[in-house]
């Protein structure tokens, strides 16, 4: 039995086996929109893993103990959980396979992304709720995709769990294994404003450097607001940036931007249309309002995550 | 560039006047000599992204001005051509954005198109700016020719405890200004629906999202009325009021009680009477053929002064389109079509000319447009603008101090009394604070900030003049008003208390 899945492999009804952001990377890759090339490790492995190792009823059994009004309690048994999963030995073959995957990528580096799986994630979105971990070598993958695992009980996402009441579900976890793009410019589309719920309008947000820093809410981003109807760009508020996250040397660090680019626009107009097209050609596809994560480097544009606005 | 021989000083503030209408209005006076025969005066603009400054060579503007008042001593009729031939073209040139701009499909017009339309708009724009601003370079220190002129003769042949009565008459225009003609527009639609009790009552309090829903009648009425208004208060860069906008309008007319058709009858009254008396006063006081010219005079320059802003307000708003299919063409934002030099939108639409956006953002933030001997506009941005205007700019006095100043003096626009809290508005963002019966004091009022004078209880200025936005609006909403008091912004300050005694145009602070 195979335990990977490149994103050509996968389609949007492939939620249990990859997870909703790698069913979506796998759909959106089907339908020639430009997301960089990767594949995923599905949720197969991981529920092998916890069935051959007997993980599976110690975690039911620690999970049983949390008491959800303690956030020390909360703590606790994720470090206990989060404790045996790192203990127990990655199986080889398992490891063999995505080595070999990774080679096929041909890149130094990829982003190691978690992606739950629920029987009913159609209502949660589990937006960065699971961990993430870019710039990684082949030398760190392994442990990084265990660490993904193990993010499905972080305290944050045990709370998430039991807030959206799957703890009785069966949850796992798929990861995301991708290229790496270093991206000069990166950011966060919707596809319908997301304030006045207008259709006709679209908002990009637009920071220096990797998505994390927008995603994460660590810097204000420049925002241009589209019309539609036209691909108009009817307004554009260029905010200032002084920090940014980058890859310097082998690490993802948190850098300042140099002064003549702090308070610049970080999207051209031209780029601004294309990149409205894109996302608008992703909404069509999907036939739903969107939310988009992207990347620029060199001139090119690239999708690296989309999902449904749930909260419409 | 030239314009480094000259002494550049302030003279007057704007705002949310883009780089789009700076440079037609630098541009405009290159005009003076083809037009009125008379040297051009040396005039300039610095901007920020709302606020901005004129800038004048005060040596050029005082020849201009002589030349100008000497043709005005030679010709009583001067000033009222300005006025007659502002209307013809601001008429014209209405007309011809209209057709031009407004009502076409320029989704299908060729770039040479656009740049034809683009240079026509410039040309016209600047013409009526031309004319226009003569006016105010005969408003000149203690020469201001009509309300001189009008000052004295009454002074002469009325009473001090009358001459207010007679002042106010003959300063009334005859004709409705486009902004009156909206609001007994607005006071028609409320009228006819005044008998149906309960929208009245709902409308107090309704927003335009539940009007169109509960009372989709009259939102479609109100709509129609916005289509028809929503350039009055445009200025240069709008934006254009929308439903909302005129529902706040009829909130406020609501206020007060007083139903509509009552109110259009006391405005055709008070038109009527002011016909009436001016003929009276006319036959009373028997003035020669000159003090005649200027009594009459009066009223039709405060009515024609301020038209000729409306008729390029009007043009700006229809041009708003033109510039936002520029702006799809090149991928720009509203904003930056307006910050973009004319040959550059030239060479980016003919020879798809990369524009550096940066640059249009430094202009956005801030620019200044300086005129050149040759013809050319110089545009500073920038470092370079920021140190040229504060090396060789001379500013106005400095008033730190002021706000030791307890009472200010300045002129009666609008006479009654009041008392209330101060609140500053100089632009459309600052009027959320205003409040019911607050005091609202401004360098010098935009057709903008209506919105806000009508709640106010009275009106205060730095700037002044007979013909002044204040003093023509505060006259028509009838509330008090005190113009030409020149440092009121500085003294006063959000939150203070003071009484306003708009008939001796005295402003006292109360602490």
């Amino acid at each position: 039995m195979s335990y990977t899945r490149t994103f050509k492999q996968i389609t949007k009804k492939d939620v249990l086996l990859a997870g909703g952001k790698g069913a979506s990377l796998g759909e959106m890759t089907n339908a020639k929109i430009p997301v960089p090339p990767g594949f995923v490790f599905t949720s197969h492995a991981f529920d092998r893993f916890l069935e051959e190792t007997d993980l599976k009823q110690d975690i039911s059994a620690q999970l049983a103990n949390v008491n959800y009004q303690d956030i020390n309690s909360v703590d606790r048994y994720s470090n206990v959980i989060r404790d045996m999963i790192d203990k127990t030995a990655f199986p080889e073959d398992l490891a063999q396979e995505i080595t070999s995957e990774f080679k096929k990528l041909k890149t130094p580096l990829v982003a190691v992304r978690s992606s739950a799986t629920a029987e009913d994630s159609s209502t949660a979105s589990w937006a960065g709720e699971l961990e993430t971990y870019l710039n990684t070598s082949e030398k760190e993958l392994i442990n990084n995709v265990k660490k993904c695992w193990s993010s499905l009980f972080t305290p944050r996402a045990i709370f998430y769990r039991h807030e959206k009441k799957m703890l009785k579900s069966h949850v796992s976890v798929a990861v995301v294994i991708q290229a790496m793009i270093q991206s000069e410019v990166s950011g966060i589309t919707f596809t319908v404003h997301p304030v006045t719920q207008d259709k006709n309008q679209m908002i990009i947000e637009a920071g220096w450097g990797l998505g994390e820093a927008i995603v994460s809410g660590q810097v204000t981003p420049d925002s241009y607001v589209i019309d539609k109807r036209d691909w108009s760009i009817m307004d554009i508020n260029i905010a200032k940036q002084e920090k940014m996250i980058t890859k310097v040397g082998k690490a993802t660090k948190t850098i300042n931007v140099p002064k003549s680019k702090q308070e610049q626009q970080k999207l051209m107009g031209k780029k601004i249309i294309e990149l409205a097209q894109l996302c608008g050609h992703i909404e069509k596809h999907y036939k739903f309002p969107c939310d988009i994560e992207w990347a620029e480097v060199g001139g090119k544009l690239y999708i690296t995550q989309s999902r449904p606005i749930t909260t419409l | 560039m030239s314009y480094k021989k000259y002494k550049w000083q302030v003279v007057a503030g704007d705002v949310n006047s883009p780089f789009f209408r700076n440079q037609i209005w630098v541009s405009a006076f290159f005009k003076y000599h083809q037009i009125f025969k008379v040297s051009r005066p040396l005039m300039a603009t610095v901007a920020w992204d709302k606020d901005m400054k004129y800038l004048t060579d005060l040596k050029t503007w005082v020849d201009t001005y002589n030349q100008l008042k000497s043709k005005v001593e030679k010709n009583n009729d001067f000033i009222e051509n300005i006025i007659d031939k502002t209307e013809k073209i601001g008429q014209e040139f209405n007309a011809w954005t209209y057709k031009n701009i407004w009502n076409k499909d320029l989704t299908k017009s060729t770039p040479k198109q656009l740049i034809s339309i683009l240079r026509s708009f410039c040309d016209k724009q600047s013409t009526l700016y031309a004319y226009g601003v003569a006016l105010p370079i005969l408003d000149f220190q203690d020469f201001s020719f009509v309300e001189k002129n009008l000052k004295k003769f009454l002074e002469k042949n009325t009473s001090k405890k009358d001459y207010h009565k007679y002042f106010e008459v003959f300063t009334s225009p005859l004709h409705k200004s486009f902004a009156s003609e909206q609001e007994e527009g607005l006071l028609k639609l409320i009228d006819k629906s005044y008998s149906n009790k309960k929208l009245i009552r709902d409308l107090k309090k309704i927003d335009i999202h539940n009007l169109k829903i509960q009372y989709p009648v009259f939102y479609k009425q109100l709509q129609k009325h916005t289509q028809k208004y929503a350039w009055v208060y445009y200025a240069y860069a709008g934006p254009a009021f929308d439903e909302s906008n005129y529902l706040e309008f009829v909130q406020n007319h609501l206020k007060d009680n007083l139903s509509p058709s009552k109110k259009l009858k006391n405005l055709k009254a008070k038109r009527d009477k002011t016909k009436q008396l001016k003929q009276k006063y006319l036959k009373e006081l028997k003035p020669d053929i000159f003090n005649r010219k200027i009594l009459l005079l009066a009223g039709k320059l405060v009515w024609g002064k301020p038209r000729r802003k409306d008729y390029q307000s009007k043009s700006y708003y229809h041009a708003e389109k033109f510039l936002r299919e520029i702006g799809r063409r090149l991928h720009l934002s509203l904003n930056q079509v307006r910050s973009t030099p004319f040959d550059l939108i030239e060479k980016a639409l003919l020879n798809k000319y990369n524009l550096d956006i940066h640059y249009l953002n430094e202009i956005y933030k801030f620019h200044i447009c300086l005129p050149n001997d040759n013809g050319t506009i110089t545009i500073l941005t920038g470092q370079e603008a920021h140190d040229w205007y504060n090396k060789k700019v001379t500013k106005e006095k400095n008033t730190a101090g002021a706000r030791k100043i307890k009472q200010l003096q300045g002129d009666s626009a609008c006479p009654g009394k009041a008392k209330g809290t101060v609140k500053i508005v100089n632009m459309a963002s600052n009027m959320s604070k205003m409040k019911h019966g607050d005091i609202l004091v401004s360098q010098a009022t935009t057709p903008q900030i209506v919105a806000a004078m009508k709640k106010a209880s009275a009106i205060v200025t730095d700037e002044g003049g007979l013909t002044c936005h204040a003093s023509i609006v505060s006259r028509e909403l009838n509330i008090p008003c005190v113009i030409g008091t020149k440092i009121a912004t500085q003294v006063l300050k959000d939150g203070d208390k003071v009484a306003v005694d708009a008939t001796q145009g005295l402003v006292k602070k109360l602490i």
